[in-house]
């Protein structure tokens, strides 16, 4: 006797619960999770390295006074830093999106600004500080594709915050190494 | 529904939920990196040596744009500078002759030639300011020798440059102090003394047809900074008096007189680039027969008859 309920008759808010717990999100958050990360990872390298040259990336964009430039300036690539690397290892790897999603969100924001006053600029200073190069030639004004690469990070990064449970990391292991006390117990 | 008799038989598979408690978690955990990270980006940034302080000091009250990206040359006027300010620093873009003649106070010295890159060593002395210093540069009465002096500066990597619209000059008409430093001028010079180095400002023809025994040819070009193996050499002996000479008379006002007499010349490159007891010596030099009007003395070393200049004071420059 078929004692399974046709799909059919399945409750709609059962079917997204199901959905949502899919096992497939625990791997296809993984390569979302490393790309992400490394994208972040190669970011803040150069603004650690030259914390000066990214303060004046941050003035060009003439949203803040320059009073505070500097504070940002030391701040951010160390939060970009720890975050990328949780973010990879799948340590507190909700909380790890729900702050990328963050950066993400105010980088969308800079962009937008700095397209609708067509900010003159060598690069959006995301990976190399723009200021220093100012002079050259080769000043541009922002375009659209580099606010399209922020969004699609912003929709990976809220998808890993949705549905990734951090099975494949070390939110993973703790839980599993939890479990395996709990029963020894 | 779920019929209650089924799933207790484990036949049909209990819904999952959706993990709103750890999406809310997640915010807890987001708020805890912000924090570590923030705590330790501050503490790195206090150990490292190239850290900057947290706040940017700004002393002009400017909100952007930023000095780099302005189309135009970025610009500050007389009335917003604030000398003696520690975290700004002025720099004079000016020749030597210029620089002497008056400077806004604590003003740098790096002269823009026409022919020459700027003074490397002074470059390295901005380069090694600290974070957030703002440079002004300033030229003479309009922006041009500032401005290229400011993108020459820009290319090897200095931020934060501006330029003093409408050069010293201006600074001038707001009434604001100049500094300026005299050369002592020794109008008629007999023997040498043991501790006194001559400096032949004279032209390489007029050097090689004769000079003072024992001078050091500098000379006098207002397109290339001296040499430096030659500047190197005098600051070996920096104690000594060094006299500077050509061969025309001295004007009564040297730093006034256009064009810049040689021997004022020379002497002011060296008195700007820092070099102490130098003079200039206001009898022309004609050739090497030319009698001294001193006393002439024995055993190679002769006290100098130094008549005091025209206004009575020991150097007849102001």
């Amino acid at each position: 006797m078929n004692t399974r309920r046709p799909a059919s008759s399945t409750p709609l808010s059962a079917r997204i619960s199901n959905a949502w717990n899919h096992p497939v999100h625990a791997w296809v958050s993984v390569p979302v999770r490393l790309i992400v990360g490394v994208t972040f990872l190669i970011a803040a390298w150069p603004k650690l390295a030259d914390p000066e040259g990214f303060a004046w990336s941050i003035a060009m964009y003439r949203m803040m006074t320059p009073k505070y430039v500097h504070l940002l300036a030391i701040i951010l690539p160390m939060v970009e830093l720890v975050t990328a690397i949780t973010f990879i290892a799948g340590f507190r790897v909700r909380g790890a999106a729900v702050v990328m999603c963050g950066m993400l969100v105010m980088f969308i924001v800079a962009l937008s600004y700095a397209f609708i006053h067509e900010l003159e600029m060598t690069s959006c200073g995301c990976f190399t500080p723009a200021g220093a190069k100012a002079l050259s030639e080769h000043r541009e004004t922002v375009g659209t594709d580099l606010l399209w690469r922020d969004v699609w990070m912003l929709f990976a990064c809220g998808y890993v915050w949705l549905f990734d449970t951090g099975r494949w990391g070390v939110d993973g292991w703790i839980a599993r190494w939890r479990q395996r006390s709990s029963k020894h117990a | 529904m779920t019929d209650p008799v089924l799933e207790e038989k484990n036949l049909v598979p209990a819904p999952a939920k959706i993990p709103w408690r750890d999406l809310v978690i997640a915010w807890r955990d987001a708020a805890l990196i912000v924090v570590l990270s923030t705590v330790a980006a501050l503490a790195f940034n206090a150990l490292r040596a190239n850290g900057l302080p947290w706040l940017r000091y700004a002393p002009f009250d400017l909100l952007g744009p930023c000095p780099e990206i302005a189309d135009d040359i970025p610009l500050i006027t007389a009335k917003k500078l604030k000398p003696g300010d520690p975290n700004l620093v002025i720099v004079d873009v000016r020749l030597a002759w210029d620089h002497l003649g008056g400077h806004l106070p604590g003003a740098w010295f790096l002269p823009m030639y026409e022919t020459a890159s700027l003074d490397e060593a002074v470059v390295a002395r901005l380069k090694n300011l600290k974070a957030g210093t703002w440079i002004v540069l300033t030229g003479a009465a309009g922006t041009a020798t500032a401005e290229r002096a400011l993108t020459a500066l820009v290319g090897q990597g200095l931020r934060g440059l501006y330029v003093l619209e409408g050069g010293v000059e201006a600074w001038e008409k707001l009434g604001r102090p100049l500094e300026s430093t005299s050369i002592p001028v020794i109008l008629r010079e007999s023997g040498r003394p043991a501790d006194r180095i001559f400096i032949d400002a004279r032209d390489e023809e007029a050097f090689a047809a004769g000079n003072r025994e024992g001078a050091i040819h500098l000379p006098f070009d207002d397109l290339l900074p001296p040499e430096q193996e030659i500047l190197d050499r005098l600051r070996e002996v920096k104690d000594r008096e060094l006299v500077v000479y050509a061969g025309e008379p001295l004007p009564a006002r040297p730093d006034h007189h256009r064009p810049v007499h040689p021997a004022y010349g020379v002497a002011a490159e060296l008195v700007a680039r820092g070099f102490r007891n130098v003079s200039i010596l206001a009898e022309p030099f004609t050739g090497p027969a030319q009698p001294t009007n001193g006393p002439a003395t024995g055993a190679g070393v002769s006290p100098v008859t130094e008549e005091p200049s025209e206004d009575g004071t020991p150097g007849g420059a102001p």
